[in-house]
């Protein structure tokens, strides 16, 4: 018995120092959803109306108050309503940049593309809410690295061109790993 | 000829069972319950199934290999801003292989026995849309036992997950972990050696 609680200890001690090596921090830390609601209604059209939304985190009070024990943004979701005013199928999609773009080429060529593949009917109008929008999400881990500077630019486009759509509802959600 | 080597070896395995049995003794198993997630506000509770052997080193000290799956319940967010609607997310879920250390009474024999867990596991968690995540973890916790007869048991167990990881592309961030409670029931059935 007594070399038996010896090894029991030693076990102990030894997951004790693992926990220790992980650190506190690991230990403590949670999960909390950030939600950015305050994304205005946009039109979007080739070349002639092109306005990305800007978000900056450092206005969020949730990201404020978590933002200096944040470990990870672990999930970026999505919730929007697409109308595809054009007469074909429309493609939904929304890049991420810290960059400004006037343009959707230029976008294509240098924006992160974060959701693709939404098929919106013609002259239709579909609503993503946050589950499906997982259902389109790519490139996480690029995009999660623009998302750490706080600061950066949404692009609501189609695939194809030309392109014609009202987006509405839009809102951003951000599951990050920190101090809950 | 592959075939026929491996059912030799079998049926000697099966032979020789028996006089081993008289000095040894192990468990397989099976375990279901609830999976709670804890402080993660973009899961909600789940469900846990298993299967788990035993294998006694000593009279109170065993080792247990294992898999565990635990499915999160989907999270869910008020909209303020679209009404107070909610809208939910995939909760995620995790398939881990591991080792536990079982240390107290563990011979399963017919009566009531205690004991404590401390395992290490590789977990993978997978969310959908989201890339997997395969890492290192910890199990911790306490169980108890109650043999019905000297080969069959239900086993109580309340264990915790702990999954650290660290996002390497985030230069401010430390490592972080997601952590889950798992309250089980159990069916034990072991081979080998009764009390009696």
């Amino acid at each position: 018995m007594k070399k038996t609680s010896i090894i029991a200890l030693k076990i102990g001690l030894g997951i004790l120092a693992l926990l220790m090596t992980l650190g506190n921090n690991c230990i403590t830390s949670g999960n909390i959803v950030v939600v950015i609601d305050n994304l205005s209604d946009l039109e979007g059209q080739t070349d002639t109306t092109f306005t990305p939304r800007y978000v900056d985190l450092t206005d969020n009070s949730d990201w404020q108050d978590h933002k200096d024990q944040l470990n990870s943004v672990d999930d970026i979701g999505f919730a929007c309503k697409i109308t595809n005013h054009e007469s074909t199928v429309a493609t939904g999609q929304i890049w991420i940049s810290e960059k400004s773009y006037s343009s959707p080429a230029d976008v294509r060529a240098s924006a992160v593309k974060i959701l693709d593949g939404i098929a919106i009917a013609a002259g239709g109008t579909r609503s993503i809410e946050w589950k499906e929008s997982a259902d389109f999400l790519s490139h996480f881990n690029e995009a999660k690295t623009i998302i750490y500077k706080e600061k950066f630019h949404l692009y609501f486009m189609v695939a194809e061109t030309p392109f014609h759509i009202d987006v509405k509802d839009i809102i951003l959600f951000l599951s990050c790993n920190g101090k809950p | 000829m592959k075939f026929r080597i491996a059912l030799l070896i079998l049926l000697l395995s099966v032979v020789m069972i028996n006089p081993m049995a008289q000095a040894f003794r192990f468990s397989v198993g099976a375990f279901g319950g609830l999976n709670l997630p804890v402080a993660q506000e973009d899961t909600k509770s789940g469900t846990v199934i298993g299967l788990k052997a035993r294998i006694p080193v000593t009279t109170y000290l065993a080792v247990e290999p294992n898999y565990t799956y635990l499915k999160n319940g989907d999270g869910e967010v008020k909209v303020g801003s679209l009404g107070d609607i909610m809208m939910t997310r995939d909760g995620g879920k995790y398939s881990t292989y591991g080792v536990d250390v079982v240390f107290g009474g563990v011979t399963g024999y017919k009566g009531l026995n205690a004991y404590g867990i401390l395992g290490v596991a590789s977990a993978k968690f997978a969310k959908k849309g989201l890339p997997d995540l395969t890492k290192g973890s910890l199990w911790l916790g306490v169980g108890f036992e109650f043999g019905i007869t000297d080969y069959l048991s239900v086993d109580f167990r309340g264990k915790a997950l702990i999954f650290p990881y660290k996002d390497d592309s985030h230069s401010n961030g430390d490592t972080g972990s997601r952590k889950n409670g798992a309250v089980t029931v159990g069916l034990n059935y072991y081979f080998g050696v009764s009390e009696e």
